[in-house]
């Protein structure tokens, strides 16, 4: 079948009844289920940089889910959980208690416990297959927790995925300016008697929890993903915590559905599809976040480079008319000569006053506006004042002062300038006896 | 006779069994704005930390208007140092205000109208208010201090302790916190100010504790702000004291 075809098949099954359509709908109901539960505990566990334990507790369920199977003597569901919860539960509090009883740091102290829980696991699965037919016959599909499959997905796990989003929901919406403080400042939460560990202990419940939960899903191995990659991407997106749990809860759910339909179309694994959509979100923020972004940082650099390029040559020209020259149209050999370099530079420059409102270039002239006169003039009057300001307070000799304030000038504010008249007593010559022009305060737009 | 607001007992405190707090024994009269001073390593912190009830004592004890601090937390206002939090966390100027509130909500209860509206004043106080919708990382050294302060004005407590909060701050941020330590005395509130530089000690506060991991000496600035108590604190600093000679020469020849 083709491509099309396939999509078609998926979404008219959504739809359908039958066996495979049902399985398709508990398929895509488990993993939007789980991404969203995992992308909304996730968000705190990430900010609380527990990430790591989110990737131990998914190894160390493995001998629980081996463990249930071998009580239970089948693979009941509510055994299964069973099991890989107490297992999780107990490499938790192994992990805490190793790295909280010794010099041994947590991180360390996360891999001892993840590789001996998961070491363990497979040594029970393999016993299994050994104990004789009774036991081994049972055990097929076993390994379905290993790597995840939603097409055996029941209505009992979707009660279970189900539960444990209103439980995790629940408590993380009625804990959640305590818990958020917890994170954010652990001193200030102390003296305010919040019980802090007690947040931290009941994260990690929850982590199992939501762990043990999703296992069929992504299993063991890439469980983690959801829990760290969609919050990782809504950290990026948003500078609000409830924006980026929300936002988290939606690619998560979103990863999920799009996962299984990839597998569908082109049967490459639902947990795969799910990793591998979740990272190629955390690609485009990482690359287009508009604060936290690399092209909206390079993109506000690009911007701050033009103003200081701009203002360089505003400040040149305003050299020239100092010593009664044009000011209004300066023809750019001048301002070449000023600036010490070749014409054809100064040229390729000035043109990036187009479009400033502070000048243009016209007739192989740089035309300033008024307002860029008088940008010219505050500039100036920023840069003399913070060469006085360093000569007389960091005792800087004259001939050290220039380069410091040709970076700074175009950081002064309104309100800086003033202090550094207040500070200066309004002195109306610089460290180089030129006059300081004076302010009227105005032209600060761009 | 009242309670005072701290009275610290025979305390003692180690880590790792070596001790860094010896035998203090205190009583903040009601109203004070004290200065803590002392070298690196005095304790100066754990003093305020163990107030608070933050760490195991090895012995005595702390009261806060004569209760144990976890039965008088709303009382105490805690400002930490700026560096113990991650300032990358997702949280806006006037959310981390709001914190202050929390400690009088209790667990389960969402900030009402009125918290927005103390929280608001106190950003107001530090002079912030533009900066309401910020996200916290995007602030100076200087303004992140202020809405420590502001956070503790909201929390509205009678008693406040600060961890250096003039460390590492502006001109403008020293300024507003000398003001708002002035009007919080005014107000009849009892202050502890861990503080590290001695040329500004003795015009901030009104009393001085003198700490290198023993009391050195506690009381009004006059008394203790003298070459024979500071050099007994601050031991073989030279540098320091040599500071401190010229902080005393300035005050003595009543220059303020």
């Amino acid at each position: 079948m083709s491509f099309v075809e396939l999509t078609g098949e998926f979404f008219s099954s959504l739809l359908g009844h039958g066996d495979a359509a049902q399985a398709t709908i508990n398929a895509v109901l488990g993993a939007c289920l789980a991404g969203l539960t995992c992308g909304v505990l996730g968000s705190f566990i990430t900010l609380r940089r527990m990430s790591l334990f989110a990737d131990m507790l998914g190894h160390a369920v493995l001998p629980g889910v081996a463990a249930g199977f071998i009580i239970a003597g089948s693979k009941s569901t509510p055994a299964l959980l069973l099991g890989s919860l107490a297992a999780g539960l107990l490499a938790a509090l192994l992990t805490r208690a190793i790295s909280s009883h010794s010099r041994i740091k947590e991180d360390a102290s996360l891999g001892i416990t993840l590789s001996l829980f998961y070491a363990v696991g497979i040594w029970l699965l393999s016993w299994i297959t050994r104990a004789g037919p009774e036991l081994s016959s049972q055990a097929s599909g076993l390994n379905h927790y290993l790597f995840g499959n939603p097409a055996i997905i029941q209505v009992i796990d979707l009660v279970f995925l189900a539960s444990a989003a209103v439980v995790i929901g629940a408590v993380l919406g009625l804990f959640f300016k305590e818990v958020s403080a917890s994170i954010f400042d652990p001193s200030f939460a102390d003296s305010i008697g919040l019980p802090r560990n007690l947040f931290d202990n009941l994260l990690l419940i929850l982590l199992t929890l939501v762990i043990v939960v999703s296992l069929k899903i992504l299993g063991v191995i890439l469980v983690a993903a959801l829990l760290v990659i969609p919050p990782a991407t809504a950290y990026l997106l948003t500078d609000k915590l409830k924006r980026m749990v929300l936002l988290s809860a939606a690619l998560g759910a979103l990863a999920g559905f799009g996962g299984v339909y990839l597998d569908f179309v082109f049967g490459i694994g639902v947990g795969p599809a799910i990793v591998c959509l979740s990272f190629l979100g955390l690609m485009g923020a990482f690359l287009g976040a508009p604060h936290h972004g690399i092209l909206g940082r390079y993109l506000s650099h690009r911007k701050l480079a033009l103003k200081t390029l701009r203002e360089n040559l505003l400040t040149s020209a305003w050299r020239i008319g100092e010593r009664g020259g044009e000011l209004l149209a300066i023809p750019i050999g001048d301002l070449a000569n000023e600036r010490g370099e070749e014409p054809s530079a100064t040229r390729l420059l000035a043109r990036h006053m187009n479009g400033s409102g502070w000048g243009r270039l016209e007739n192989d002239r740089l035309i300033l506006t008024s307002l860029g006169q008088e940008r010219a003039r505050t500039l100036m009057r920023g840069h003399r004042l913070w060469e006085i300001f360093l000569q007389r307070e960091a005792s800087l000799a004259p001939d050290h002062v220039h380069a410091g304030a040709e970076e700074i000038e175009h950081f002064l504010d309104a309100e800086t300038v003033r202090e550094l008249e207040e500070l200066l007593d309004n002195p109306e010559t610089d460290p180089h006896g030129k006059a300081i022009p004076p302010g009227s305060g105005e032209g600060e737009t761009r | 006779m009242t309670a005072s607001p701290i009275e610290i007992h025979d305390l003692t405190v180690s880590y790792d069994q070596k001790p860094v707090l010896w035998n203090i024994d205190i009583e903040i009269p009601e109203g004070a704005l004290v200065g803590i001073i002392g070298p690196n390593g005095a304790g100066k912190s754990t003093l305020l930390k163990s107030v608070m009830g933050l760490l195991d004592l090895s012995s005595g004890w702390v009261k806060i208007y004569g209760e144990p601090i976890e039965r008088q937390r709303a009382t105490v206002g805690y400002i930490p140092q700026r560096e113990e939090v991650d300032w990358d966390f997702p949280i806006t100027v006037s959310d981390l205000v709001l914190m202050g509130r929390y400690g009088h909500l209790g667990l389960l209860r969402r900030p009402a109208a009125a918290d927005r509206e103390i929280a608001a004043q106190a950003l107001e106080k530090v002079g912030m208010t533009a900066f309401a919708d910020r996200q916290i990382s995007n602030l100076s050294g200087g303004q992140q201090q202020r809405i420590f302060l502001a956070r503790a004005l909201a929390q509205e407590s009678r008693v406040y302790l600060m961890d250096e909060p003039f460390a590492g701050v502006d001109a403008t941020t020293e300024k507003t916190i000398v003001k708002l330590l002035e009007q919080m005395r005014s107000e009849k509130r009892t202050l502890l100010v861990v503080h590290h530089d001695l040329q500004t000690a003795s015009e901030y506060f009104d009393h001085l504790l003198l700490l290198n991991r023993r009391l050195v000496a506690f009381g009004p600035t006059g008394e203790v702000f003298t070459e024979d108590l500071l050099r007994k604190t601050y031991g073989g600093h030279l540098t320091v004291l040599s500071q401190a000679g010229e902080a005393i020469r300035q005050s003595k020849s009543g220059k303020k």
